[in-house]
């Protein structure tokens, strides 16, 4: 026997399971030596149920909106091209919102790939390291000229998203298992995830305080977010916005 | 020398579970986790497990490390065991007889492999070198199967006795999973437990299954953990403690979860069996 009998026998294997029409591998055995399709089946249902549970633990919220039957058909077809790269499943479907963008049955829900996105984002601020966060009293002993030329370091946990849709509205009206009730307003809405205290919060934000975060991630100063923030509205509020970023636990440390 | 699990009862630590047994620490011998679902860098999860292990001992049952694949265990995966095992100290540390990784992703399930001498030294030296990254003795668990290879050249018990013989490794006999795969492949249990190297075997493994009918009508079960540990299981256990007296003993369960009152009353369940072996084993002592 060849040293890569094994190998090719786990690489059938392997695809037969992800393919409920290919026959089961003529190197396999039940009982009595005979080869039963529905041992095989087993195999087929436990990757298929284990990875669906997995996906709809990740993403509960796309589950609702679109309902158990659609999201397991939707699961199966993902999951097809799209298994986990490695063991630790907390995290598994960082490519379901894209894979929803470009899923057909699921056009007629244009905001569904924007909450599978939050939902996700949830999940890695969920597992992402510890820090410490920077405290109203350590913000308010900076003088105001100094701060503005201050960079920060935002929190591991932090997690910005973008959407043209109430993603964060939708998001969060499927929350409490009650009937869910439709946004007031349907507009663009941004959010921001953070984890003060070991505690995932999500808030919804203006895209121009998502302007003002993004730019702050990428080492730019106080100053210089705050008008990325401005140019998008007039009437965006930097002090506002600083003591959200304190109450949220977003800001790690913050450095010249 | 290894460090060993209390010689008693454990049960699975489930998040559904963590309120209650905060609430009221309980005398359950160890908790159970599985690796896996601290792979994450910090968050709740860790800040819980820190706050049990401050009270409990603690074993960590790796779940998709794919020692019985062709390919060697995956560098990244181990690096993070690695680390795991240097914050939590855990008594003990195990995985399966199985594989999980294909060339297409993880598949999330433990798959069979074939009883060869390939596969042997394939899995030997997979074992080795997950012993010397982790700089520990780890226990193996034997699989539930619902199919076996053609090529198979030995029995399950055999290549487990030889992987232990050649890389030192210990053994998590899982009995629910000796009764699961005996009655899908029509063998005795107790056959396989007497010919088991029950020398090697550092923890046992108690679960539920489900039972189904095959294709060819005869009953074919399934290693659910969603349920009471059986009544054949429990006598598999008994049995076996007659074998090898007292073992660390957990109680699985996965998925339909029951209060935790419920799980307590199956490790007590446990609790009781241990007690007689140990009662047993002193009178044949005196």
């Amino acid at each position: 026997m060849s040293a890569v009998n094994w190998a090719r026998q786990q690489q059938v294997f392997a695809t037969v399971l992800l393919d409920a029409d290919a026959p089961t591998p003529e190197f396999l055995r039940a009982r009595d030596g005979a080869l039963l399709p529905s041992r095989f089946d087993v195999y087929r249902n436990n990757v298929h149920a284990s990875l669906t549970d997995a996906l709809r633990a990740v993403f509960p919220v796309t589950t609702r909106l679109v309902g158990e039957e659609f999201f397991r058909a939707l699961a199966r077809e993902f999951l097809r091209h799209n298994l986990p790269r490695g063991a630790a499943l907390h995290d598994y479907g960082a490519d379901l919102p894209d894979f929803i963008r470009g899923h057909a049955p699921a056009a007629e829900l244009p905001y569904l790939a924007d909450v599978a996105a939050l939902e996700h984002a949830w999940w890695q601020a969920y597992g992402a390291a510890e820090a410490p966060a920077v405290s109203l009293a350590e913000l308010a002993a900076i003088d105001g000229e100094q701060l503005l030329a201050l960079r920060a370091r935002l929190h591991p946990a932090v997690r910005m998203l973008n959407s043209v849709h109430p993603m964060h509205g939708i998001w969060f009206a499927h929350q409490a298992d009650d009937e869910p009730v439709a946004p007031e307003s349907w507009q663009a809405e941004a959010a921001l995830i953070t984890r003060p205290d070991a505690t995932v919060q999500v808030r919804g934000i203006t895209p121009a305080a998502h302007a003002f975060f993004v730019t702050l991630g990428a080492d730019a100063t106080l100053e210089s977010a705050a008008s990325a923030a401005l140019e998008l509205d007039p009437a965006f509020d930097l002090g506002a916005t600083l003591l959200l970023a304190i109450q949220a636990g977003a800001i790690q440390e913050l450095y010249p | 020398m290894s460090p060993t699990l209390p010689i008693a009862a454990g049960t699975a630590l489930k998040p559904e579970h963590y309120a209650a047994i905060l609430a009221e620490p309980p005398g359950v011998g160890f908790f159970e986790v599985h690796a896996e679902n601290f792979f994450c860098a910090g968050g709740p999860r860790h800040r819980w497990l820190t706050a049990f292990r401050e009270r409990h001992a603690l074993s960590m049952h790796g779940v998709g490390l794919s020692l019985g694949g062709a390919d060697a265990p995956d560098a990244m995966h181990l690096a993070r065991l690695r680390e795991l095992l240097l914050r939590y100290e855990p008594q003990a540390f195990s995985e399966h007889l199985a594989w999980s990784n294909g060339p297409q992703g993880h598949l999330n399930d433990l798959l069979p492999l074939p009883y060869t001498q390939e596969s042997l030294a394939l899995v030997s030296a997979h074992v080795d070198q997950v012993q010397n990254a982790l700089g520990r003795r780890i226990l193996i668990e034997n699989p539930a199967t619902y199919l076996r290879y053609r090529d198979d050249g030995m029995g399950e018990v055999e290549f487990l006795r030889e992987l232990a013989a050649r890389s030192g490794c210990g053994l998590l006999l899982d009995l629910n999973n000796v009764h699961v795969s005996a009655t899908n492949h029509g063998y005795d249990a107790l056959d396989y437990l007497r010919a088991f190297p029950l020398q090697a075997v550092g923890e046992i493994h108690l679960a539920g299954h489900a039972q189904h009918v095959d294709a060819d009508g005869r009953p074919l079960l399934i290693d659910s953990h969603d349920a009471p540990v059986d009544a054949a299981v429990w006598s598999l256990y008994e049995a076996c403690l007659q074998l090898t007296g007292p073992l660390p003993t957990l109680v699985e369960w996965d998925s339909n979860l029951p209060t935790w009152h419920q799980l307590l009353d199956e490790a007590a369940q446990a609790q009781r069996r241990l007690d007689a072996a140990r009662l047993a084993q002193q009178g044949a002592a005196a």
